[in-house]
C-alpha cells in the first residue's frame, strides 16, 4: 500500500514538474512574469488598502463619537446656562423687592409687570436660545423677557405652578406645545426649567421663575453640530423619548430608536452607573450609541450613528481601490505578454527554421536578426546551415566523380585488347593439347570478372582483392608466356579487412606494362599485403626497369597534382587508385611510388584498418 | 361718498363674522358633507414677514386653527428675515409648490406684484391681508381682509383731540414700517384730522417698524433731539402697539414722566398697552380682532363652491382707553 502511494506522490511531483517542463517557453514567461509583478503588486494593494481602511474606520467612528459628544455636551451647557439664568434672576435685588412688595392698586401692580418687563427684556437679547423667561409672584405681579402676552388666568391654579413651587430643585418639563405663561404660535413646542422664587427675607417660596426654550432651536443647534447622518435622542429619567432628530430630510426611524433605547436599557440593567456631564460610548454591534446623562436635569441625551455610513464610505474606497488594481494587473499582464513574446518570437523563428532544415530545406535564412543573445544564435544557425549546404555540395562532387573513376577502372578490366589476348592464350592452350591450363584460364578469368562486379559493391574484402589480383597475375603471366613469374605474401588474419576493390590489379597491370622489357628476360613481381600498427601496408614490388629519376619526380608531382585536382581524365590504373584512396580514407592516407632505375620499382599504399559488416559507403 | 362706500363695506364685515361665527358654533353639516365628499382639502398657503407680537401671533394662531381643524392644508415657512426679498422669495416657492390658494400680508407693494402676477397666470386666488385696496390692482387679488386704516389713524387723533381740546400739542409720529399700506393709511387718517386741528402739530416722525426695540431706539434719538430744540413733547402716535410700547420704554429710560404729560396713542389693543393704559401710562389704543382665520376659511370655502367671494372684508375696531382697559383686559390679545 505505501509503495504505491509513494508511487502515486512521485508521480503527482514528476507531472508537475513535467507540466512545467512540458509548457512551451511563451505561457512559462507569461507566468513567471505575472507571477513576479501582479502577485506582489496586488499583495501590496490589498494589504495597503485594509490597513488604510481600518484607520478610516477608526477615524471616523472617533470624529463621530467627538461629533456627537460635541453636541451632547453644547445641549448640556445651554441646559446648565437656562437653570443657572432661572437661580440668577431669582436672586436678583429689584427681583426679591418686587415679589416682596405689597400692591396697593392694579394700576400700581401694572406698572410694576411693565417695568419688570423691561428689566427682563435684555435676558433675550444675549441669550437667543431662550424663548422668554417669567417670573411669578404671589402678590400678583408677573414678569417676561419677551414681547409675548400672559395667558389670562390663575398662574397658581396650574399644574405646572404648583409642581415647581413644591419642588425644592430645578423643575424639568418635557416638551409642549405653546407656552405655559405666555400666548405663543399654537404649533411652537418648548422644554421648560422651573425654580421656586425663595424670598431672601422669610426664606419662604413666594413665586416661580420659569424659562421656556424653544424645541426647534435645540434641534437646529443639533443638526448643525451633527453635521453627518445621525440621531439624537433626548430622554427623560425613566428613559421616556422627550424627542430625536434626524438629519433632515432622513425620515424618522422610530424602530431605530426603539432598539437605541433598549440597548440603553440593558446598558444600566447591566449594573452600570454613569457620572452626569460625562459621555459613555455603549456596547453595539450596528450602531454608534453616545450615551450622557445631563448635569442639571435627570435627563439623558443619546447620540447615534448608524455603523453602515462608514462602512458605505468605505466601499467607494474599496471600488476605487479594486479599480487600480484590476487596472495595474492587467498592465502587468500585457506588459508580460509583450515581454515573452518579445524573447519567444525570435526563438520560435529560429526552431521553425530548423524544423525546415530538417525536412531538407537547406536554402533556410533567418533575417531581421536582433541584437543579442538570440541574435548571435541565429547568425551562428546561418553559418551552420550555409556549412551544410556547401559540405553537402562537396560530397555531391566527390559522390560523382568515385563513381566516375570506379567506373573507368571496371572500363580497365573489360578493354577489349585484355579480353582477346586472353581468349586467344586459351585457344592456343587447347590447341596444344593443354586443357587443364585452359580451364585454369578460364577459371581465372571467370573470378576475375566477378570480383570486379562484386554484385556492384565498392568496398570488398581483402581476400576477395587478393583472389583478383592472383586471377589477374595467373593470365597475364600466360599471355606473357612466363616472361615474369610472380609471388604474393599476405598475413592471414587480414582476410576479412575492408579496401576500396579494384586498388591492386592496376598497380600490378603498371607493373606488367613499364616493368617488363626486352632487355631483361625475366622479371618477379611481388605483391604483399601486410598488417601494419596503425593499418594495412600493401606494396606491389617489381624488378623491372625501374623509372629514371626525372621521370619518377614527374610521376610524383603529376600523382599529387592529380590528387588534388580530383581530377582529370587521362588516368587509369596508377593516377585512378591514387585518386581513389583519399577520397575513401581521407588526405592522410595514399600511395606512394619509390623506384630505382635499373632495378625496379615499388608502389606502396597505406591504409586503415577496417573490419566489419560494412558493405556500402 | 367713501365714507359711505366703508359702512357699507363695514357693515358687509360684520354680517360675514356673524355668519362666520355661526359656521363655527353650529358646524354646519352641509359643508361638512361637501368637504368630505370631495374630499379634496384645498392647499392654503400662508406668507409674511412680520410675526414678533402678540398681536400677529394671535392671527397667525387662527389661520393655523383652521388647518388643525382639517378644513384646508396650510403651507407656511417661518421668514429667515424680514425683508421683501425674503417675501418675493417665498411666494414664488409656494407657488411652485401648487397651493390652491395664497394669503398674503405684503410687507411692501411693488416688489411683490410680478408674484402677484405670476399668482394669476397660475389662476391661484390670492386673498389679500392688510391692505389698502388701491394699492394693488383688483384683477390680481380675488379678496381683501383688512382693518379700515384711515378710520384707525382718525380715531388716534380723535382720542388727542379731546384730551388736548384746543390746547398746543406737540406730537412725535412713530411709523411702522416704510412702504406699507398700514403705515400709509394710518398716518394718512391721523393728518386728515389734525388738519382741522391746527393746535395739533407733528414735531418728528420716525420708523419704529412695528418693533419694540426699534422704537424704542427712534424715540430715544427723538427725545435727544427734541431736548437740543427745546420743544417739549405733549404726546406720541405710533402706528401700532409694539411701536407704541417702544416710545413708552424710551421715555421711561429716559426718566420722563409718563401718562399724566405726555400721552401716548397707538392702534391693535395688545395686552401690555392694555396694561400701560389701567396704569396710567399710556392714553389708549384702536383695537381690531386679529382672529381672521374662520374669514379666511369661509372666503375659501365660498371659492370652493365656485360662488364669487366677498370683494372686500373689513373688520370692525374698538377703543380702549382709562374707561375701559380693566374691563376689556382679559380679552386684550
Amino acid at each position: 500500500m505505501d509503495e504505491i502511494k509513494s508511487m502515486i506522490i512521485n508521480d503527482g511531483k514528476k507531472t508537475k514538474g513535467d507540466l512545467l517542463r512540458n509548457m512551451s517557453l511563451k505561457p512559462r514567461l507569461i507566468l513567471f512574469f505575472v507571477l513576479l509583478s501582479a502577485i506582489p503588486v496586488l499583495i501590496v494593494g490589498v494589504v495597503t488598502f485594509l490597513i488604510f481602511s481600518n484607520v478610516v474606520l477608526n477615524m471616523a467612528e472617533e470624529n463621530a463619537t467627538n461629533t456627537i459628544d460635541l453636541v451632547c455636551s453644547d445641549i448640556d451647557l445651554l441646559f446648565e446656562d437656562v437653570s443657572s439664568l432661572c437661580e440668577l434672576i431669582s436672586n436678583d435685588l429689584n427681583m426679591q423687592e418686587k415679589l416682596r412688595r405689597h400692591f396697593d392698586s392694579i394700576q400700581e401692580q401694572y406698572s410694576t409687570d411693565l417695568r419688570g418687563d423691561m428689566e427682563l427684556a435684555s435676558i433675550s437679547t444675549y441669550k437667543k436660545d431662550i424663548f422668554g423667561l417669567y417670573v411669578i409672584g404671589e402678590n400678583g405681579g408677573e414678569y417676561k423677557s419677551n414681547y409675548s402676552s400672559f395667558q389670562v388666568e390663575d398662574h397658581s391654579q396650574t399644574a405646572w405652578y404648583k409642581r415647581i413651587i413644591q419642588s425644592n430643585e430645578a423643575e424639568w418639563f418635557t416638551p409642549h406645545e405653546g407656552s405655559f405663561v405666555v400666548r405663543t404660535s399654537i404649533t411652537d413646542r418648548f422644554i421648560s426649567v422651573g425654580i421656586p422664587f425663595i424670598d431672601k427675607a422669610s426664606g419662604k417660596k413666594n413665586g416661580v421663575v420659569l424659562a421656556d426654550i424653544r424645541e426647534d432651536s435645540i434641534i437646529s443647534r443639533i443638526r448643525q453640530g451633527l453635521g453627518q447622518k445621525g440621531i439624537i435622542l433626548l430622554l427623560d429619567e425613566n428613559d421616556n423619548l422627550l424627542f430625536s432628530v434626524s438629519q433632515e430630510g432622513e425620515p424618522r426611524n422610530s424602530e431605530k430608536e426603539q432598539l437605541v433605547r433598549t440597548s440603553v436599557q440593558k446598558f444600566f440593567n447591566s449594573g452600570k452607573v454613569l457620572s452626569p456631564g460625562t459621555s459613555t460610548l455603549i456596547p453595539d454591534k450596528e450602531n454608534l450609541i453616545i450615551f450622557r446623562p445631563l448635569g442639571r436635569s435627570n435627563w439623558r441625551i443619546a447620540g447615534v450613528i448608524d455603523k453602515s455610513v462608514f462602512t458605505q464610505q468605505n466601499e467607494s474606497i474599496t471600488l476605487a481601490v479594486t479599480l487600480i488594481l484590476t487596472v495595474v494587473v492587467i498592465i502587468s499582464m500585457l506588459g508580460a505578454v509583450s515581454a515573452s513574446e518579445s524573447i519567444s518570437r525570435p526563438l520560435r523563428t529560429l526552431s521553425e527554421l530548423m524544423e525546415q532544415v530538417e525536412d531538407g530545406d537547406m536554402a533556410v535564412q533567418m533575417e531581421d536578426l536582433p541584437k543579442d543573445e538570440i541574435g548571435r544564435l541565429g547568425k551562428s544557425f546561418n553559418h551552420m546551415v550555409f556549412r551544410i549546404q556547401a559540405l553537402i555540395d562537396q560530397i555531391y562532387q566527390e559522390q560523382s566523380k568515385l563513381r566516375n573513376s570506379e567506373l573507368k577502372a571496371l572500363q580497365s578490366q573489360i578493354r577489349p585488347h585484355f579480353l582477346y589476348n586472353t581468349l586467344d592464350s586459351v585457344t592456343w592452350l587447347l590447341r596444344l593439347g593443354k586443357i587443364d591450363e585452359a580451364i585454369n584460364m578460364l577459371t581465372a578469368l571467370s573470378t576475375l570478372f566477378r570480383v570486379s562486379l562484386s554484385k556492384g559493391r565498392e568496398i570488398i574484402t581483402i581476400e576477395e582483392e587478393l583472389k583478383h589480383v592472383n586471377s589477374y597475375l595467373l593470365i597475364e603471366s600466360v599471355i606473357y608466356s612466363k616472361k615474369f613469374d610472380y609471388s604474393v605474401e599476405t598475413d592471414l588474419d587480414l582476410g576479412d579487412c575492408l579496401i576500396p576493390k579494384l586498388i591492386l590489379q592496376p598497380l600490378v597491370e603498371n607493373a606488367i606494362n613499364h616493368g617488363m622489357s626486352s632487355k631483361k628476360n625475366r622479371i618477379h613481381i611481388h605483391v604483399s599485403v601486410l598488417d601494419d600498427k596503425n593499418g594495412i601496408h600493401m606494396s606491389v614490388k617489381d624488378t623491372g626497369v625501374g623509372i629514371p629519376v626525372q621521370e619518377l619526380e614527374l610521376l610524383r608531382e603529376r600523382l599529387q597534382e592529380y590528387k588534388s585536382n580530383q581530377g582529370n581524365d587521362n588516368g587509369y590504373g596508377l593516377y585512378n587508385v591514387a585518386f581513389r584512396i583519399p577520397l575513401f580514407f581521407g588526405d592522410k592516407y595514399g600511395l606512394e611510388v619509390n623506384s630505382t632505375y635499373g632495378e625496379g620499382t615499388e608502389v606502396q599504399i597505406f591504409i586503415p584498418k577496417l573490419r566489419g559488416e560494412k558493405k556500402n559507403a | 361718498m367713501t365714507i359711505r362706500r366703508f359702512k357699507s363695506l363695514l357693515i358687509l364685515g360684520l354680517s360675514l363674522l356673524l355668519f362666520a361665527c355661526n359656521l363655527q358654533s353650529t358646524g354646519f353639516p352641509i359643508t361638512e358633507e361637501n368637504s368630505v365628499s370631495d374630499k379634496k382639502i384645498p392647499k392654503l398657503g400662508l406668507s409674511l414677514v412680520e410675526t414678533s407680537n402678540p398681536w400677529r401671533t394671535v392671527q397667525i394662531n387662527s389661520i393655523k386653527e383652521i388647518a388643525r381643524s382639517g378644513s384646508v392644508e396650510l403651507v407656511y415657512y417661518e421668514p429667515d428675515e424680514y425683508t421683501v426679498e425674503w417675501q418675493v422669495q417665498n411666494l414664488r416657492k409656494l407657488i411652485e409648490e401648487g397651493v390652491d390658494y395664497l394669503v398674503v400680508v405684503p410687507h411692501e407693494t411693488a416688489p411683490l406684484r410680478e408674484m402677484l402676477e405670476l399668482a394669476r397666470e397660475r389662476e391661484i386666488p390670492v386673498i389679500l391681508i392688510e391692505q389698502n385696496r388701491e394699492s394693488i390692482p383688483r384683477e390680481l387679488y380675488a379678496t381683501l381682509i383688512s382693518t379700515d386704516y384711515i378710520r384707525e389713524g382718525e380715531i388716534c387723533a380723535q382720542m388727542l383731540v379731546e384730551k388736548y381740546g384746543d390746547r398746543p400739542c406737540n406730537i412725535v409720529e412713530i411709523f411702522g414700517t416704510l412702504n406699507s399700506p398700514v403705515t400709509k393709511g394710518r398716518s394718512e387718517g391721523f393728518h386728515r384730522v389734525l388738519y382741522k386741528h391746527p393746535n395739533l402739530k407733528i414735531i418728528a416722525s420716525e420708523y419704529g417698524n412695528f418693533d419694540r426695540v426699534t422704537a424704542q431706539k427712534a424715540m430715544e434719538k427723538i427725545l435727544v433731539q427734541a431736548l437740543d430744540q427745546r420743544k417739549p413733547i405733549d404726546a406720541v402716535f405710533a402706528h401700532s402697539d409694539e411701536d407704541g410700547l417702544g416710545a413708552l420704554q424710551a421715555l421711561k429710560v429716559a426718566g420722563q414722566p409718563v401718562g399724566t404729560d405726555i400721552s401716548i396713542v397707538s392702534i391693535n389693543g395688545v395686552q401690555d398697552v392694555c396694561k400701560a393704559i389701567i396704569a396710567g401710562e399710556y392714553l389708549g389704543t384702536v383695537k381690531s380682532n386679529p382672529r381672521w382665520g374662520q374669514i379666511i376659511l369661509t372666503l375659501v370655502q365660498m371659492m370652493e363652491r365656485g360662488t364669487k367671494p366677498f370683494p372686500m372684508v373689513i373688520i370692525p375696531y374698538r377703543i380702549i382707553n382709562a374707561e375701559n382697559a380693566e374691563e376689556r383686559f382679559p380679552s386684550a390679545y
